[in-house]
C-alpha cells in the first residue's frame, strides 16, 4: 500500500529562552492508504500539535515530513498558499465540535469542500449526495446544522472531509461531543470508509475506548510518542 | 462557488435588514441635503432664467438687484433700447413682503413688469389668465397659498389673483407674485397721505431760496415727492448674433450703469447667496457619510468577529484568502447597495413634503452611489484584516 504520511524526528518548540515549550519531540510516524491510526494521550501531551503539524497548520521546528511522498517544507520554498492548496486537495478534517458552517445547509456544507478544489457545482452536489446517502443523512440535505443531532452533524462533517477524495483525513477528537454508542459508530464508520476509499486516517483522541481495532495506536506523553 | 455572503445574510436577515434601513435613512438625509442645495441654486437663479433677458442693468457700483439694493429710473429702458444690438427691453421691480394670510404669516416676492414689453413676466400660466389690465391684477405662484379670485390688499389698493403660475421663487425661496410695473411701483414706493403731506412740506422748505423767483415750489415739491417711476433693474434682450458682452460693455462705458450678463448674474447669486448654505450642507453630507462609514465598519467588523470559527474552518479546509475577503467585502457592498436604494426610495417618496425645494439631480445620485460603494469597500477593511489574521488552528479544539 502507498505511503500517505511519514514523519521523521518531528519537533515543535513554542517560544524561546525561558518561555520555551517543547510541544513535540522527535516524533516518528508512518501511515498508509486504508490505514486508521490513533494518536492517544492526555491533555497537553502534544496530540493537537502533532495534528497541526500533519495538517500543515504550524511549521515544525525540526524534522522531516512527507505527504504523498512529497517532502513538505523541505527546501524552504513552501508558501502559505501552497500549504492551503495541499490541505484543500489532499486532506480532510473532522473536528471535535463538527465546525459545520451554520449558514449553509447540510448539502452546501459538503459541497463547499468539493467546490474549493474546483469541482463544478452539479458534479460536487452529486458527489455530496452520494456520500450523504451512504452516511444516512441525505434526508437532511436541505436542513441547517442547528436542526441536526450531534451524530448527524458528525456524519455531515465526515462527508465534508471525504467529498473531495483526499488521501489523508485528520480527525481531532471526533467523538468527544458524542455519547459512547454514537462515538463508536462514528469510529466504525471512519474505519469502513478508510478501507473502502483507501484513505489514511489519523484520529487524535484522549478516549482509549474509541481506539479498538485501529491499525496503529501512538501513545503520547509530554510531547513524545512513547510507544506504538 | 457557493455565495457565502448571500447565504449568511439570507440565513439570518433581520440584523442585515435593520442595518440597511438605518444606513438607508442616513443616506436619505445625505440625498436630501444634496437636493436642498440644488434647490437653493435653482431657486437663486430661477428668476434670472425665467426673465428671458441677456443683460441686467442695475445701479452703478452695486451687485443688484438681488444681492444688493439697486434703484434706477424707469425711463432708462428707452435710452438703453436704442443701443446697438438691443432688440427688447423691460423694466423690473422686486420687493419682498410679508402678509398675514388666513391667520398665518406668508412671505411673498413681488415682481413688477410691463405686460406690454416681452421681458420679465410669468413663464407660464397654469390656471386662470395672464395680466391683461394695467391695474389690480396679479398672477401668483401656485405654491404661494393664494388661489384664483383671492383678493389681497397691499398699500392703499386691493389686487385680485387672476392667474397662477408654476413654482417660481425668489433667490431666498419665497413664492413670487407678478403685478404690473405700475402697481408694483405703487406698492413699493407710494407713501401714505400723511407721509406725502410731510414730505411735500419738507421739500418745499428745502427748495425755498434755491429756486428762481416765480417758480412754483409747491408743484415742484409735489412732483418730486410723488415720483414712483423707479425700478430695480432694466433688462435687455440682445439681437441674435450680436455679442452680449459688447452690449454690457457699452452700457457700462456710455451710460454709467452696471451691466451683468446672465452668467455673471447667476454667479453673483450662486456664489454670494448660496455659498454658505452650500458649504454648510456639504459639511453635513461629509459628516453623515463618515457616520455611515463608521456604522458599516462596525457592523461588518462585528459580523466578522461572530464568524471567526467559520472563517478558521474555511481556511483549514483550504479556502483561499480571496474566498474569505469576498465574503466580507460582498456583505459590506450588499449592505451599502440595499441601504442606498432604501434611502433613494424614501427620498423619492418624501421630497415633495420638504419645506424647501429639493431638486434630485441624477448625476448627484449616481455619484453618491459610487461614493457609498467606495465607502463600503473601505469600511470592510477592518473586518478583512481581522479575518485574514485568523489562525486556521482556531477551528481545532472544543
Amino acid at each position: 500500500m502507498k505511503e500517505v504520511v511519514r514523519v521523521e524526528g518531528l519537533r515543535k518548540v513554542y517560544g524561546s529562552g525561558e518561555t520555551e515549550v517543547v510541544a513535540l519531540s522527535d516524533a516518528n510516524m508512518t501511515l498508509r492508504e486504508g490505514e486508521v491510526s490513533a494518536v492517544l494521550g492526555p491533555s497537553g501531551s502534544g496530540k493537537t500539535t502533532m495534528l497541526m503539524c500533519l495538517g500543515c497548520i504550524v511549521e515544525p521546528t525540526a524534522g522531516r515530513m512527507f505527504i504523498g511522498g512529497e517532502e513538505i517544507y523541505g527546501d524552504g520554498s513552501w508558501k502559505r498558499r501552497d500549504l492551503r492548496r495541499l490541505r484543500r486537495e489532499k486532506m480532510g478534517f473532522i473536528f471535535q465540535s463538527h465546525n459545520l458552517i451554520p449558514f449553509l445547509n447540510v448539502l452546501e456544507n459538503v459541497v463547499i469542500a468539493s467546490e474549493l478544489t474546483g469541482v463544478p457545482r452539479k458534479e460536487a452536489e452529486a458527489g455530496a449526495m452520494e456520500l450523504l446517502e451512504y452516511l444516512e443523512v441525505a434526508h437532511r440535505a436541505a436542513k441547517f446544522p442547528a436542526t441536526l443531532s450531534g451524530g448527524e452533524m458528525q456524519r455531515v462533517a465526515i462527508a465534508r472531509a471525504l467529498v473531495h477524495d483526499p488521501s489523508l483525513i485528520l480527525a481531532d477528537e471526533p467523538t468527544a461531543a458524542l455519547d459512547t454508542d454514537r462515538g463508536k459508530k462514528v469510529v466504525a464508520l471512519l474505519k469502513n470508509l478508510a478501507k473502502k476509499r483507501g484513505v489514511g486516517v489519523i484520529v487524535v483522541t484522549h478516549d482509549i475506548r474509541m481506539v479498538e481495532g485501529f491499525d496503529r495506536v501512538y501513545h503520547m506523553k509530554d510531547g513524545s510518542i512513547l510507544d506504538e | 462557488m457557493i455565495d457565502l455572503a448571500v447565504k449568511d445574510i439570507s440565513h439570518s436577515p433581520r440584523r442585515f435588514i435593520f442595518t440597511c434601513f438605518g444606513i438607508g435613512m442616513l443616506l436619505m438625509v445625505v440625498m436630501a441635503m444634496g437636493g436642498i442645495y440644488r434647490g437653493f441654486v435653482d431657486d437663486a437663479t430661477v428668476i434670472v432664467k425665467n426673465t428671458g433677458a441677456d443683460v441686467w442693468v442695475v445701479q452703478k457700483d452695486t451687485n443688484g438687484p438681488f444681492a444688493e439694493e439697486s434703484r434706477i429710473p424707469e425711463d432708462l429702458k428707452h435710452t438703453l433700447g436704442v443701443l446697438p444690438g438691443v432688440s427688447d427691453t423691460g423694466a423690473l421691480s422686486f420687493q419682498t413682503i410679508q402678509i398675514n394670510w388666513k391667520g398665518k404669516p406668508n412671505r411673498l416676492f413681488i415682481i413688477g413688469y410691463d405686460p406690454n414689453l416681452g421681458l420679465g413676466g410669468p413663464p407660464e400660466i397654469i390656471a386662470g389668465r395672464p395680466i391683461l389690465r394695467r391695474h389690480y391684477d396679479m398672477v401668483a405662484n401656485f405654491k404661494s397659498g393664494l388661489r384664483l379670485g383671492d383678493k389681497l390688499t397691499l398699500g392703499q389698493d386691493t389686487y385680485t389673483v387672476v392667474g397662477l403660475t408654476g413654482n417660481v421663487v425668489s433667490p431666498s425661496g419665497d413664492p413670487v407674485i407678478y403685478m404690473t410695473l405700475a402697481d408694483a411701483q405703487k406698492v413699493q414706493f407710494q407713501k401714505n397721505n400723511e407721509a406725502i403731506r410731510n414730505d411735500r412740506q419738507r421739500l418745499k422748505e428745502e427748495l425755498s431760496g434755491l429756486l428762481p423767483q416765480g417758480a412754483d415750489e409747491g408743484r415742484i415739491a409735489d412732483a418730486l415727492s410723488n415720483d414712483t417711476h423707479i425700478v430695480n433693474s432694466v433688462v435687455l434682450k440682445v439681437r441674435k448674433g450680436y455679442p452680449v458682452s459688447r452690449v454690457a460693455a457699452d452700457v457700462e462705458r456710455w451710460k454709467h450703469y452696471r451691466a451683468f450678463t446672465v452668467p455673471e448674474q447667476e454667479t453673483i447669486l450662486t456664489m454670494g447667496l448660496v455659498q454658505k448654505a452650500k458649504m454648510q450642507l456639504g459639511m453635513f453630507r461629509i459628516i453623515l457619510l463618515i457616520v455611515s462609514m463608521a456604522i458599516i465598519n462596525l457592523v461588518i467588523y462585528t459580523q466578522t468577529m461572530d464568524k471567526i470559527r467559520e472563517i478558521a474552518t474555511l481556511k483549514l479546509i483550504g479556502a483561499s484568502d480571496w474566498t474569505i475577503v469576498r465574503l466580507i467585502v460582498e456583505q459590506s457592498l450588499l449592505l451599502g447597495f440595499f441601504a442606498y436604494w432604501i434611502g433613494f426610495a424614501i427620498i423619492n417618496l418624501t421630497y415633495k413634503y420638504f419645506p424647501r425645494r429639493v431638486v434630485l439631480v441624477p448625476f448627484d445620485l449616481k455619484a453618491l452611489f459610487v461614493i457609498v460603494m467606495f465607502i463600503c469597500v473601505m469600511a470592510s477593511f477592518a473586518g478583512v484584516r481581522s479575518a485574514l489574521k485568523v489562525d486556521p488552528a482556531h477551528a481545532l479544539g472544543g
